[in-house]
């Protein structure tokens, strides 16, 4: 299990096989949920048709007490400034965090010598590298903090991880980025890959300011000039004054964006400026890690292994031959990590669907008794691509949700890449959100070389990398500056024969392919999400199984 | 109580080595803690910022 901070999930391993992993949001509904993934957990247990009393251990993915000591060491360090957080943070620590191992034995109902504490960066460079095909690997963890870690360079071999060297706070990319993310008025630890999309649009002309906050030794390791930083005396924002002094004054707090902003130009240089000094530290990280490993592989993992743009530049200009990034590669994800190094096994990752299904037959009920109109299909497949070759969107559910923050092909809206205007469209209506982010693209392994550069890796499937458009055929998916994160699909894949079927139909091999939620929502998990969904966006046909379903 | 479980995890996680410094300031805390969790009750609290606390 992983929580408390955010993110919270949990994973399951029978009999020393994992047969699921499970974010807490799809079950509590509250997005990034914070709290103990105690709902996932009995949601993966019940599908296995087990109940908590038959659960032998659980393994959290870090140390409650080396945390708590250092938020008491950096109290007392940043003693005055971090006073006005003091009391919040101790009143978080001694009133839950430190009785977490507690609360999951009373969560479930087990006793307290079941439950088992981890070590976080050792949780993430487990989520990576025992869910890798690798037999032995480089692993690099980056994240904002641990429990005293920032980052760690790690070497796999077999099912062992052992730690070649970790840097401590404050020396934190992510707590930069969450810096960043604050000064541009959007909500620290969540709007980070807003900040990575805007970069897109921007030229990296304060380099000079992001290199001096940023320093990089020869050996990899990297220091952060804490001064525009402020996470101990202003939390919420993150920054200080010194960045506005800097890069000018702050945006507003959750402020409109907009393309003829006067200012906008001036955050997306921001946000070029800081990814590129992120690609060449974490560049520079991967280089040295290489050195002490002599490895082909690399995996990658922790909340800022999720910036797809810094692991394009890894793979593009690092000296790995394949880079391997798992789908829940932030916190979620140390659920998995524990789990597996806690046992001492490996689950290389195929597919992210690994959660709890959506019960056709009861969406049918349910669909039915709320005046939906509903049909069953003989050939599912071919009324979808029929649909989408129309020039229309569909919402698309299939078998268990996934893994991970992204949608990979289970719950998805689906529309032609190529159709511009119901790009906007989706992206106006049906799925609100900043106008400087795109969709992004779905193809067959067959087809990907046409439209993107290179070939399917380890990480396209799960939508960890980016790669540049060859053509200017999927303009809905394409960001401006010709990159995208595109999915690619092998015969096994769900949406496979969708997109064949869409390819004959319309002579287009991409689709457009985003996440099944609504604004400020979590994924559709279940039915009953599902067809919430639908409720709030009429207009729209769902595709559940072979469940034809329109308000 | 399987509190006193991590009550002594605790305690010999900040024996070790040069932590026992920071015992004093966690014995007060835990006190005020305590009388918290009487007056008020142990509840989750939101965290506001994931990166520190
Ligand atoms: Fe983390």
């Amino acid at each position: 299990m992983s929580g408390g901070y955010h993110d919270a999930a949990a994973a399951l391993v029978v009999d020393g096989v994992l047969v699921g992993a499970l974010q807490e949001e799809r079950i509590s509904r509250i997005k990034h949920d914070p709290g103990l993934p105690i709902g996932a957990a009995l949601a993966l247990l019940a599908q296995e048709g087990l109940s908590p009393q038959d659960v032998a251990s659980v393994f959290f993915h870090e140390d409650p007490y080396a945390h708590l000591e250092r938020v008491l060491l950096w109290s007392l360090r940043s003693f005055p400034k971090g006073l006005k957080a003091f009391p919040q943070a101790m009143r978080k620590q001694l009133g839950s965090d430190l009785w977490v191992l507690d609360s999951i034995a009373e969560g479930l109902g087990i006793p307290r010598g079941r439950i088992h504490k981890g070590e976080h960066h050792r949780s993430h460079a487990a989520s990576a590298f025992l869910c890798s095909p690798f037999e032995q690997a480089a692993i690099l963890t980056v994240d904002g903090v641990g429990e005293h870690h920032s980052t760690g360079l790690w070497q796999g071999q077999g099912a062992q991880i052992s730690c070649l060297g970790q840097l401590e706070l404050p020396h934190s990319l992510g707590l930069l980025w969450a810096g960043v993310t604050g000064w541009m008025g959007l909500a620290v630890n969540r709007g980070e890959h807003e900040v990575m999309g805007l970069a897109a649009h921007g030229q990296p002309r304060f380099s000079d300011v992001f290199e001096r906050w940023l320093t990089q030794s020869e050996d990899g390791s990297f220091e952060v000039d804490p001064a525009p930083l402020a996470w101990l005396s202003d939390p919420e924002r993150g920054f200080g004054p010194a960045m506005e002094a800097a890069l000018g004054p702050a945006r507003a707090f959750n402020a409109r964006w907009s393309l003829q902003d006067p200012d906008f130009q001036l955050r997306a240089d921001v946000a070029a400026s800081l990814q590129q000094r992120t690609n060449e530290v974490l560049l520079g990280l991967a280089t040295a890690l290489h050195e002490r490993t002599a490895s082909p592989n690399l995996c990658v993992a922790g909340g800022v292994a999720l910036n797809c743009r810094a692991i394009a530049h890894i793979q593009a200009h690092g000296p790995f031959e394949q880079v391997f990034v798992q789908p829940a590669a932030g916190d979620a994800g140390g659920a998995l990590g524990a789990v597996l190094s806690g046992l001492g096994i490996r689950a290389p990752m195929h597919h992210a669907a690994w959660g709890v299904c959506c019960d056709a037959g009861r969406a049918q009920d349910l669909a039915t008794e709320l005046g939906m109109k509903v049909e069953r299909v003989e050939d599912p497949v071919q009324r979808a691509a029929a649909h989408l070759a129309q020039g229309q969107a569909l919402a698309w559910v299939k078998g268990r949700c996934e893994w991970g923050p992204r949608g990979l092909g289970n719950r998805a809206i689906l529309a032609s890449a190529a159709d511009e205007a119901l790009g906007v469209r989706l992206s106006t209506q049906v799925k609100p959100r900043a106008p400087f982010r795109p969709f992004a693209p779905i193809v067959s392994n067959t087809s990907f070389s046409e439209h993107f550069e290179g070939r399917p890796d380890l990480c396209t499937p799960f939508m960890t990398t980016l790669r540049q458009s060859r053509n200017d055929l999927s303009p809905a998916t394409t960001h401006v500056d010709g990159s995208a994160r595109v999915q690619s699909v092998g015969p096994k894949d769900a949406l496979h024969e969708v997109l064949a079927a869409f390819e004959k139909e319309s002579g287009q091999s991409v689709l457009l392919n985003t996440s099944l939620n609504g604004p400020g929502d979590p994924a559709v998990a279940r039915e009953t999400d599902a067809l919430a969904w639908l409720m709030a966006h009429p207009g729209t046909p769902m595709l559940i199984d072979d469940l034809w379903i329109q308000t | 109580m399987s509190r006193f479980q991590t009550l002594s995890e605790l305690v010999r996680h900040f024996l070790h080595r040069e932590r026992w410094v920071l015992l004093p300031l966690l014995g007060v805390l835990l006190l005020g803690a305590v009388i918290l969790g009487v007056s008020t009750g142990l509840s989750q609290v939101a965290p506001l910022v994931y990166a520190l606390f």
